[in-house]
């Protein structure tokens, strides 16, 4: 049986002293098991042995380099992860807005309003109560020019 | 002699659904609010037509087909035409810039690309790697080109043939190629566009391009991308063609 650590270990403090690790067991047969290891300098304020090894096979500077790399990676899931809600999030209002307009458009008289700032209105509003007021508004004109024709 | 200058104008088709002529309407206020000069033909059924539409410039009266859109891409007014789908509306003003955007081509679309396929209903098929090259939802067109006039007949031609089942692809013994093209794209007319476009050889010459290039998502920004795909600019048309809206109002006037 023989014992080696891949070449991804990184940091798994900011002061060095423990290093998260691939550990991969071979037995004579060839198989090979690999097991998450986590490598602290110290066990019982004595030097770890696995740390002696990781540091001969794999060493400070690629551990190093490791951790950067991984840093970044994790810093980029994050950034991405949240660009991901914001999008998800605005394109739910996007349609909730959508749908609204499309409510409103769906009565005759504001199909058919003439007055376009008006109708400029209505789709601009931002929320279902600032709409529900501008369509008041448009019920309010086509009410009245009724009125006017019948009399 | 005096060559005449090319109409410009937008085209919006609302055919087979009434909530299509509602959000059709919705679309072309959103046009004029941002081009209160430009022209709008609305291609609408007859059944559906209020004072609504006064909205737009020109009115042409269409089918009842799903597809007349493509009807209307082809029958409107216009010279330089845009087509956009009645489920979009407009939000940015350089949409009034759409019509510098031919860059020499005779047809334009946003492209179909492997990093928004995610959104998509169907993209790639078969073993061999063919894929929808173009989307379908906006077109930038040249219809005074007798040869984009004819391409637009054909593509609505083959796309009522394919929805009815009386074309499809076929081998070399007849049968119906559905080894090679499922079934599934036949209820897309980007199956009959991408079929006009890379199995026909007199299209060969039509030049098709992705409109405003690495930015045409600005162009098409269907609300559902989970990403960001327009380089932090603002998109200039809203597609919301799978919007729950959509669903729930197509319901009440089924």
């Amino acid at each position: 049986m023989k014992t080696y650590f891949h070449k991804n270990p990184f940091w798994n403090n900011e002061e060095k002293t423990e290093a998260m690790s691939i550990l991969a067991i071979e037995d004579d047969n060839g198989n090979v098991e690999n097991r998450q290891q986590l490598v602290p300098q110290l066990l019982n304020g004595q030097t770890n042995p696995l740390w002696t090894k990781l540091m001969e096979e794999v060493g400070p500077s690629i551990i190093d380099s490791n951790t950067e790399q991984r840093r970044k990676k994790k810093l980029k899931e994050r950034n991405e992860s949240a660009l991901k809600r914001r999008q998800q999030d605005k394109s739910k209002r996007l349609e909730e807005l959508f749908s609204l307009k499309l409510k409103a458009f769906e009565i005759k008289e504001v199909r058919e309003c003439s007055d376009k700032k008006l109708t400029a209105k209505i789709r601009a509003s931002k929320s279902e109560t600032e709409m529900n007021a501008w369509i008041s508004v448009v019920l309010l004109k086509s009410y009245e020019n009724e009125s006017k024709e019948e009399n | 002699m005096s060559r005449k200058k090319k109409t410009k104008g937008f085209v919006v088709v609302a055919s087979a659904n009434f909530y299509y002529y509602v959000s059709a309407i919705n679309l072309i206020h959103s046009i004029k609010e941002f081009c209160p000069d430009s022209k709008v033909c609305l291609v609408t059924e007859e059944k559906f037509l209020d004072k609504g539409a006064d909205i737009a410039d020109d009115i042409v009266i269409c089918g009842d087909h799903k597809r007349d859109k493509i009807w209307g891409m082809s029958n409107c007014p216009y010279d330089k035409c845009f087509y956009i789908d009645a489920d979009c509306e407009v939000v940015h003003e350089d949409i009034k810039t759409v019509f510098d955007k031919f860059d020499g081509n005779d047809v334009l679309f946003t492209a179909l690309v492997e990093e928004r396929s995610y959104i998509y209903a169907e993209y790639g098929w078969g073993t061999e790697g063919l894929k929808f090259d173009w989307c379908g939802g906006v077109c930038l067109f040249d219809k005074s080109k007798p040869l984009v006039k004819t391409f637009l007949d054909d593509w609505y031609d083959l796309t009522v043939k394919q929805y009815e089942g009386s074309w499809w692809p076929t081998k070399e013994n007849g049968e119906r190629n559905y080894d090679q093209f499922p079934k599934s794209l036949a209820r897309w007319d980007q199956f009959s566009l991408w079929w006009l476009l890379n199995r026909e050889e007199k299209y060969k010459k039509l030049k098709v391009g992705r409109l405003d290039k690495e930015e045409d998502a600005r162009w098409n920004h269907f609300y559902g991308y989970a990403w960001d795909h327009t380089n932090g600019k603002e998109p200039v048309i809203q597609h919301y063609s799978a919007s729950q809206a959509k669903a729930d109002m197509r319901n009440d006037y089924r």
